[in-house]
């Protein structure tokens, strides 16, 4: 049974959104997701809010990572036969 | 035939036995959320790169020294060294780094080399761009817990140990993050679909 307390409810929406909720708590929530409105909608919100974020993914510059190899190679220590 | 993954923890072996493309594949498989931790924290383009260098010119002494120990994920193992890279650069000039509505971002570094509608790739940077700068507006702590999630893969049970904080705070810290995205998005009323 999820706890009536609204922030934990709303604490455990967010483990249910990130799919760390034990199987009988995905259950429940689920269920309280289909039934009520108001959790509904802050579901929606939290997983729209969640999408976005991978958006921010960006990558290094070339120069950084061949800089990071190059430094590699050059305190490589010497491997002996 | 089944093909299987190299794990980090193999590829570290391969490294330390002198194999340098072993590197390379690590950098590859993680250098998007190494970076964009960095980033998020930092808020410049230039200092992440320089923190990013830093962050494995430690990897690799650390690694080749013995240091490293194989209980953690390598992944989060690095970004810890990343995190701490960026608060000290910011203590050793005693300030937080602040959002910088102008600051250059070259789209050049976002593009594909693809023959794609240049038109959609332009109007996806400039998605991805509005939307890291509403991240980089929330409150630090609220941040942390989305790098930790987000690009460092850890379980809000690790993000609440490494924090010194309990599970609940955690998690109501991402609730907030990811309700503040929600109300920042609304107020500046960005068109965030192509």
């Amino acid at each position: 049974m999820l706890p009536m307390n609204k922030i934990t409810t709303l604490n455990y929406l967010v483990l249910y959104l990130y799919n760390e909720t034990k199987m009988t708590d995905t259950v429940l929530i689920q269920n309280a997701i289909d039934t009520n409105h108001e959790i509904a909608e802050t579901y929606q919100d939290l997983k729209d809010a969640k999408a976005l974020i991978n958006e921010t993914v960006m990558t290094p510059s070339q120069k950084s990572i061949q800089t990071i190899l190059n430094y590699s190679k050059i305190t490589a220590p010497l491997m002996h036969s | 035939m089944c093909k299987t993954t190299t794990t980090d923890h193999e590829l570290v072996s391969r490294f330390l036995n002198g194999n340098e493309e072993a590197l390379q594949d690590l950098i590859t498989r993680h250098q998007r959320k190494i970076f964009t931790s960095i980033y998020l924290l930092a808020k410049d383009r230039e200092l992440s790169d320089d923190i990013f260098q830093e962050t494995f010119i430690k990897v690799i002494n650390t690694l080749r020294s013995g240091n490293y120990n194989e209980e953690g994920k390598f992944l989060s193992w690095v970004l810890r060294i990343a995190h701490n890279l960026v608060i000290d650069h910011f203590r050793s000039l005693k300030r937080m780094p602040m959002v910088h509505d102008t600051e250059e971002y070259s789209i050049f570094d976002s593009l594909p080399l693809m023959d794609e509608n240049v038109e959609d790739k332009l109007i996806h940077v400039q998605i991805q761009n509005q939307v890291r700068l509403l991240v980089e507006e929330l409150p630090f702590d609220q941040r942390e817990v989305v790098i930790m999630r987000h690009f460092a893969d850890m379980s809000f049970k690790e993000i609440a140990e490494s924090t010194g904080v309990s599970i609940n705070t955690s998690l109501g810290r991402m609730r907030y993050a990811l309700i503040n995205l929600r109300k920042l998005i609304e107020e500046k009323q960005l068109m965030l679909t192509k």
